[in-house]
């Protein structure tokens, strides 16, 4: 009879513990309104520089690859130089930490959406905007999947626009440029290849010259924030990467990522907006699950599903 | 893949071969079973019918579905979804009122289920909802280890937990007039075409 009641005892933890990861997967409620903030940003932008190496950007000694973000952006914004991603150092899982605040082991072929909703897809269910308002432009196709989510209570819902396709960043930047002057969106996701393409490649000065061409592109980006009668001054610009790269002596080096390296996990923040402090550099460790939380507190909303936290250190 | 059915093969002859002397006995269960599929959870009926023969036994069982996590029309309706077969290894204890067993399941299962999503109309500038019906083939394989209580001679009830392998393949079309445009991406997988899944089962039965 002992062993009848151990064996028991067994199943019952066993159910119990079943019904009650079940219950975990139900907690993707969401605010039902915008909460009222005392913020200038109406609108956020955020540009996903896809792979380079910490080393070769922010990291950069000679700082003579990324010019504008070591000279003028980062005295109009604030700059992390410890940011990481701790979780998969592929582009899709990169991608949906920040994108849902939640680290998830996805498929890097496109082929898998992510369990928990975009900070898009809140967005649109609780202001219930057109999805022109909330947009994904990528050089990578596969980043459809940054559209949708296999939440029950999600799919197929509330979806944004997407403009993805594999192309060079030449050509999404100037989508950008077409969406930014037709739609202004408030919500504004961005993904630009060409650095993790020449590194796949082995292409050395392709990869320095690509981190150079992205780095002059998120001037640009700031330009056109600036010189916008509709973004000036309610818009945030948050600049990061999906992974970064190996460092050298680990596998192949800069031409792969994947792993938990050093070179892989620590990645660039850059943040721009009228809510934020100007010319700072923190140094306090931070994560790609702090970026969904934090642009969810500047517009107002309340997601329950991420696991990061706020930025406090970058606000005024 | 050879291998494999030659093995099957042998067991099944081996155990329940012609020519043996020992007797078959029958039974006949109810098990209601819960399955966790990534994020989705469904709640099945399985109306069994055992052939025993000594520590083996085979089972076939057509498979009712109850309840669904994942279909956003008449989820709790219950409708016939498949068939399951399992072989159990019994192995018998000290006590006259419980043995122990391994048990492995395959099941086939077929599912109609309606989903609803909103798209975004832009004539009339606000979201509007759909229907898609979806179909889908699954098959899983698991193992389980469980327990038998011998409630008496010819009563029996049965609890267990069961780990893995499943295979899917959803198809879909609109049912309501109102559809998204055709540039609208849709997709209605709950979760991967293949994957791990758990299950904790129960059952009374009867053995002749």
């Amino acid at each position: 009879m002992k062993t009848i009641s151990i064996a028991c005892k067994k199943v019952l933890c066993f159910v119990g513990m079943i019904v009650l990861l079940n219950n975990c997967n139900k907690e993707l409620d969401i605010s039902s309104e915008l909460l009222p903030g005392n913020f200038e940003t109406e609108n956020v932008i955020v540009l996903i520089i896809d792979g380079p190496r910490f080393s070769e950007t922010w990291g950069d000694e000679t700082k003579l690859l990324t010019p504008y973000l070591q000279t003028n952006l980062r005295q109009k914004g604030v700059v992390n130089s410890n940011f990481y991603n701790f979780g998969n150092t592929q582009t899709i899982s990169g991608h949906t930490a920040i994108t849902t605040g939640v680290y998830e082991e996805m498929n890097n072929n496109g082929l898998q959406y992510p369990e928990n909703p975009s900070f898009l897809q809140h967005w649109l269910s609780v202001t219930k905007a057109s999805p022109n308002k909330a947009y994904v432009v990528s050089s990578k196709e596969k980043l459809k999947v940054l559209a949708n989510c296999s939440s029950v209570d999600w799919r197929n819902t509330y979806l944004p626009s997407i403009d993805a396709e594999d192309r060079e960043d030449e050509q999404t930047f100037n989508r950008v440029k077409s969406v930014i002057t037709e739609h202004h969106p408030n919500l504004l996701f961005i993904n630009l290849k060409g650095v993790d393409v020449s590194g796949h490649n082995g292409d050395w000065n392709g990869y320095l010259e690509n981190i150079t061409k992205c780095d002059s592109m998120l001037n640009e980006l700031v330009q056109i924030i600036d010189n916008d009668s509709i973004y000036k001054d309610k818009t945030t610009l948050i600049m990061t990467n999906d992974h970064g790269r190996h460092s050298d002596g680990i596998s192949d080096g800069y031409k792969n990522h994947g792993d938990n390296c050093l070179g892989c996990v620590h990645i660039n923040f850059f943040a721009y907006g009228p809510d934020f402090k100007q010319n700072q550099v923190f140094h306090n460790v931070r994560e790609q699950l702090d970026i969904v939380p934090t642009i969810s507190h500047l517009m107002g909303m309340q997601l329950n599903q991420a696991d990061g936290h706020v930025m406090h250190e970058i606000f005024k | 893949m050879k291998k494999i059915k030659l093995i099957v093969i042998g067991v099944l002859v081996s155990y329940f071969g012609f020519g043996q002397d020992k007797k078959f006995t029958f039974g006949v269960d109810l098990m209601p079973t819960y399955s966790i599929i990534s994020r989705s959870t469904r709640s099945e009926l399985q109306l069994g019918i055992s052939a025993y023969r000594n520590r083996h036994q085979l089972r076939l069982a057509p498979v009712m579905h109850l309840q669904s996590s994942e279909a956003s029309n008449n989820p709790n309706k219950p409708s016939f979804s498949g068939a399951s077969l399992s072989y159990y290894y019994n192995i018998p204890s000290e006590s006259k009122w419980f043995d122990l067993y391994f048990k492995y399941e395959f099941t086939m299962q077929y599912y109609e289920n309606e989903w609803v999503g909103n798209f975004y109309d832009f004539t009339d500038n606000q979201y509007k909802e759909y229907i898609n019906e979806s179909n889908e083939y699954f098959s899983g394989n698991s193992v389980a280890y469980g327990l038998t209580l011998n409630v008496t001679k010819h009563i029996y009830a049965k609890t267990e937990m069961a780990a893995g392998f499943y295979l899917s393949n959803i198809t879909g079309e609109f049912e309501s007039e109102i559809r998204p445009s055709t540039n609208t991406r849709i997709d209605f997988r709950g979760y991967d075409a293949n994957g791990f899944f758990a299950k904790v089962s129960g059952a009374i039965g009867y053995k002749f």
